[in-house]
């Protein structure tokens, strides 16, 4: 605790918010900045017809389906926004845990992809659902692809999945690559521990002989 | 006048496509680069008088290419790009000897403009 009396999980869930949040606002600019190219694109052609050089109505309507799909990439990034915001609604609530780890791989594949590194997900066949806050799980596996993300090499793969661990659920996060320590991941690694306790469940990290896995055993809801 | 000629390096592909395609209807030669590699490549066997590159890409960041051409194409000057809400990556930049840096999204006449003070400057 700081003198203020906030814990690591506190300033861990606030930069897991403000993370996130930053690099969504950054993929909607780049959305944005697409969209004012095409409509710039637009109004010069519409300016060249003008002045009498004939308005190629093929090219408008490129430029008509390429804003399309911005917006659609638009609306994506926005209700993955809009799911994240809301992981926070209730903070006792049976959350499936294959949606959550799809969301969260989603939120952080900017982060990968700016490393050059390849996230997937493996989700088990049958629903899985916990019990607890869907912010703290969100926040646990945020804080385990992060510590994995900080050392990953260009060309790494980094894999999240669960499946059923007996009575409970086995979400795992590994990568093809040797783990790193670094100044950067360590609130990450240090705030998992706490983060799966506060799920019911606990963390391991298995980091031996080039091995980067980090384990989250947590309750399944009935 | 010499015409202008600049690069454009940002891996939004569709981007810098068409930013380049409205360039080059004002007259300006543009070439693109989808990222830092492949504009350092590029500017070894066909040299421009300005680059502008986005700070946050793959691979080798903006600071980085901006480094490297200062270092071996300093007659190229660099405009940075920058998605932050705020003003410090573009200072930073300025900092490592950027000339410039606009935010997304990006005015085209005030990129022109900023584009031929760093000409002029020459």
């Amino acid at each position: 605790m700081d003198e203020e009396g906030r814990s690591l999980p506190y300033w861990h869930a606030m930069a897991c918010w403000s993370a996130i949040t930053a690099s969504v606002s950054h993929e909607l600019k780049n959305v944005i900045a697409v969209i004012g190219e095409l409509t710039g694109l637009q109004e010069d052609l519409l300016a060249a017809a003008e002045q009498g050089h004939g308005l190629d109505t093929a090219k408008l309507g490129t430029i008509s389906g390429k804003t399309q799909k911005q917006l659609a990439r638009a609306e994506a990034i926005v209700q993955r926004l809009n799911r994240f915001a809301h992981t926070v609604d209730e903070p006792d609530e049976s959350t499936d845990v294959a949606q959550t780890m799809e969301l969260v791989a989603s939120l952080c594949q900017r982060l990968a992809d700016l490393g050059e590194v390849r996230l997937e997900t493996r989700a088990h066949g049958e629903p899985l659902r916990t019990q607890g806050s869907a912010f703290v799980l969100l926040q646990a596996i945020y804080a385990a692809i992060r510590t994995t993300l900080q050392g990953a090499p260009r060309g790494a793969t980094i894999t999240v999945s669960c499946e059923p661990d007996g009575d409970g659920i086995m979400l795992v996060v590994e990568a093809n690559h040797a783990f790193e320590e670094h100044e950067e991941c360590e609130p990450h690694r240090s705030v998992l521990a706490l983060l799966a306790r506060e799920l019911g469940g606990k963390a391991e990290e298995h980091l031996a002989a080039g091995e980067t896995r980090f384990v989250l055993r947590i309750p399944r809801a009935v | 006048m010499e015409k202008l000629k600049v690069i454009l390096v940002d891996d939004e592909e569709e981007f810098i496509t068409t930013l380049a395609e409205r360039l080059r209807i004002r007259g300006i030669d543009t070439l693109t680069a989808t990222d830092g590699e492949e504009a350092l490549r590029l500017l070894r066997s066909d040299p421009v008088q300005v680059a502008v590159v986005d700070v946050m890409m793959p691979g080798i960041g903006g600071l980085d290419v901006l480094k490297h051409i200062n270092r071996n194409h300093p007659a190229v000057r660099v405009i940075l790009l920058t998605g932050r809400g705020s003003t410090k990556e573009g200072m930073e930049g300025m900092r490592l000897g950027a000339f410039d840096y606009l935010m997304k999204p990006v005015d085209i006449e005030e990129l022109i403009e900023k584009m031929s003070s760093a000409t002029s400057k020459d």
